[in-house]
Formats: C-alpha cells, structure tokens, sequence
C-alpha cells in the first residue's frame, strides 16, 4: 500500500468515518457460504469483513499494515473470543505461506504482485474473492491512484485459468456511497500449472 | 541470575553478572533457548537460520521457530497473562515485511494459551540496527524509542517480553521500562537467541 494510502486510512480511523470500516462487504456476504476453514484477508483494515467470517466460525489471518485498524480487529476477537489473528504486514515485501488458507479475501484493494502468490498461498480446490474499485471510480470525482484501480475485464483475464464461479463488475450501491467495482469469486484448479 | 548472562566459572551459587549490578535492568529476568557468540563466524546452526530469518528475509522460517521458541522455552509460561513482541517502526517493517518478534511471539501464545498483544507496545522512532552499534551507543541508540498507545490493556499484567536475539539486553531492558512505566505489575523476558559479545 502506499504511503498516501496508509496515511488515509489512519485518518478515516481517526475521524470514527463508517465508511469501509464497519459493514462487510455486501459481496461477502452474499457468498459467505463458499469462505470457510482458514482463511486470509489481505488489507483487512479494522477488520470488518475478517470479524463478519470469524463469527460464521472461520479462522481468519487478518492482514494489514496499520497498527489503528488491526488493534480495533483485536479488541473485537478478544472480547468475542474470535479466531480472529491480526498481523501488521507490508503486503509489498510480506510473502504469504504456501499451501495454508482454504480461502482468501481481497476487498477494495489492488496489488497485482499477490496474483501469483494468492495461488500458491491457498490448498488445492481453494477459493478467492475479490471485490475492488474500477478505474471508472475516478470519474466519481474521489482522488484514487489508477495504479491501484482495476480494468474492466482485467480481474477475470489475470485469472483465466482458474474456476470462475462468480463475476460482476459495475455501479453498485455500497454502505460508502455509489462505487465501481469488479467482484470475483474463482475457485484454484486441483493441478498446479506446468 | 538476572539478565541470565552464563558464567564461565563453576560458582554453584546465583549470583548477578558485572553489567546487572552496575546498571541493574528494569526487567525481572531474561532467558533465552539457546547461547551463540556474536562473533562467531563459525556458523552457528542457530544463528546462520536467524539471519536467514531476519535478513533476507525468510517467513518461512517463523513457525518452525516460534515452534522451537515454545518448545524449549526455559520459563515457566503459566504465570504471565500476557505476551508483547518488541515492536518494528514502520520504516523496518516496510523493509523486512513483517516483525520477526511477532511471529515468534504468536507461536508462543499459540502452544501456551497465554494471550498475545502485539499493538499495545510501539517503537514510536526509527533506530539504527543495534547489530551495527557499540555496546555504550545501543543504549542511547533505542532510548525513549518505545511506547505504550494502549496502557490500559497493560496496567497490572504479568508481562512476557519475547525478542529473537539478546545481546546486550538494551532493546529489551528500554521496552521494559516503557511498561513498567504504564503499569505492568511485571516484566520478564524472552528470546530464543542469546548473543554473547566475549
């Protein structure tokens, strides 16, 4: 994550902002049933879509690397009794285990160097879903980096090869207002590539 | 008997080691799992896989060490209610990817069931790596370098401190009296290296 982008976050957490920090994604919850066993969420933030699968009984391995979002994370797992394990990372030099997490969550967050790591990370038969901003989000008028904003098409072509079970992409209406997002759930082939 | 600094004498009574009676540290006590000579170039098994951890760095390597940590740990764990990590600034983080401290630190918590926080207690300035330093300059080197953002989750707790490598003991002995100072009731200290400078 950028720099710009951390110092975003910690002031949405400051500011005590809903947006992005409070309601799991609605994707998320509408395919909630295919995320079980152990699970990664990559930039987790506070901890809103890691929270929602760890009471549905996950164990979720939340990843982020601010410490204000994964305290709040923490607190919630305590006082819940979650399996819920927040770890400050940068995602940018972390590598992710090999083999370990039956699913992993990717939302509203683009780092196109996980890709590869995401198919090495999961078990044979394991899922990920994405739901991340469109680069048609910057006509919304909100200042985004375009390195950071997907293509159309280009979730779903990077991952081709893959058990395409769910994709959309557009306008949705999300609990941050009118957002353009692409949203995926693909399932890993059993075989690894050649 | 404090720091845990071994004697090269055969005294079979405790007793405290020059540096802890001249400048008594802050913590209770320090163990470790296992004693390297910093200077050794002789490829310690240890040291050669904690290097490999630290620098180049290899994750990979945190759970079969945070396993070894909780397996030859030479503390009784039962009596502490909560583990802290020292802490990375944000600058080595970025660098390294992740807090070597932390990994070992949640290995712990996992085989033992005592609880892990690794948010409470933060490196709140960047410092130069204590490994490039003097054994004088590693102590002004981390000084007011650490934080306590959440004293109320520290405030009367039993605390077990865990680090990778303890050299001279100055990361360790700044971070506990940073908790000291936010009320623990007690600080020990773990690693799972011991560097010995001679």
């Amino acid at each position: 994550m950028a720099r710009e982008d951390l110092e975003r976050w910690e002031e949405r957490y400051r500011s005590g902002s809903r947006c992005g920090t409070e309601a799991p994604s609605e994707f998320l919850t509408a395919h909630a049933a295919s995320i079980s066993g152990r699970v990664l969420d990559v930039a987790a933030g506070a901890g809103r879509n890691a929270v929602f699968l760890a009471r549905r009984g996950a164990a979720v391995d939340a990843l982020d690397i601010s410490m204000t979002g994964l305290r709040f994370a923490q607190q919630v797992a305590r006082t819940e009794g979650l399996r819920l394990f927040p770890v400050q990372v940068d995602l940018e030099s972390f590598s992710l285990p090999q083999r370990r997490y039956d699913a992993i969550v990717n939302i509203r967050y683009l780092q196109r160097s996980l890709f590869l790591p995401f198919r090495r990370a999961l078990k044979p038969g394991g899922v990920v879903l994405f739901d991340t901003f469109l680069i048609d989000q910057q006509a919304l008028g909100e200042h985004r980096t375009a390195a950071y904003l997907l293509q159309r098409g280009e979730l779903r072509d990077a991952f081709a090869d893959w058990e395409i079970l769910v994709y959309e992409e557009g306008l949705y209406e999300t609990s941050c207002g009118p957002s353009y997002l692409a949203r995926m759930l693909a399932r890993l082939p059993q075989s690894p590539p050649d | 008997m404090t720091c845990g600094a071994p004697f090269g004498s055969a005294v079979d009574v405790e007793h405290r080691c020059s540096r802890c009676l001249t400048l008594p540290p802050a913590f209770g006590r320090a163990r470790a799992c296992a004693l390297y000579h910093a200077a050794d170039t002789s490829l310690h098994p240890l040291k050669s896989v904690l290097q490999r951890y630290k620098y180049t760095p290899d994750v990979s390597l945190a759970l079969p060490l945070g396993g070894l940590l909780a397996q030859r740990c030479p503390l009784a764990t039962h009596g502490y209610t909560v583990i802290v990590p020292v802490p990375l600034h944000l600058t080595r983080l970025r660098w390294r990817g992740f807090n070597q401290s932390h990994f070992l630190a949640y290995a712990l918590a996992r085989r033992t069931g005592v609880r892990l926080d690794a948010f409470s207690l933060v490196r709140v300035r960047p410092t130069r790596p204590q490994v490039e330093l003097h054994e004088t300059e590693r102590r002004r080197n981390v000084r007011r370098a650490f934080e306590v953002a959440l004293p109320q989750r520290i405030r009367g707790e039993r605390v077990l401190l865990v680090d990778d490598v303890y050299t001279t003991g100055a990361t360790v002995d700044e971070c506990s009296r940073e908790l000291l100072r936010s009320g623990a009731a007690a600080v020990d200290v773990l690693t799972l290296a011991r560097a010995a400078l001679q």
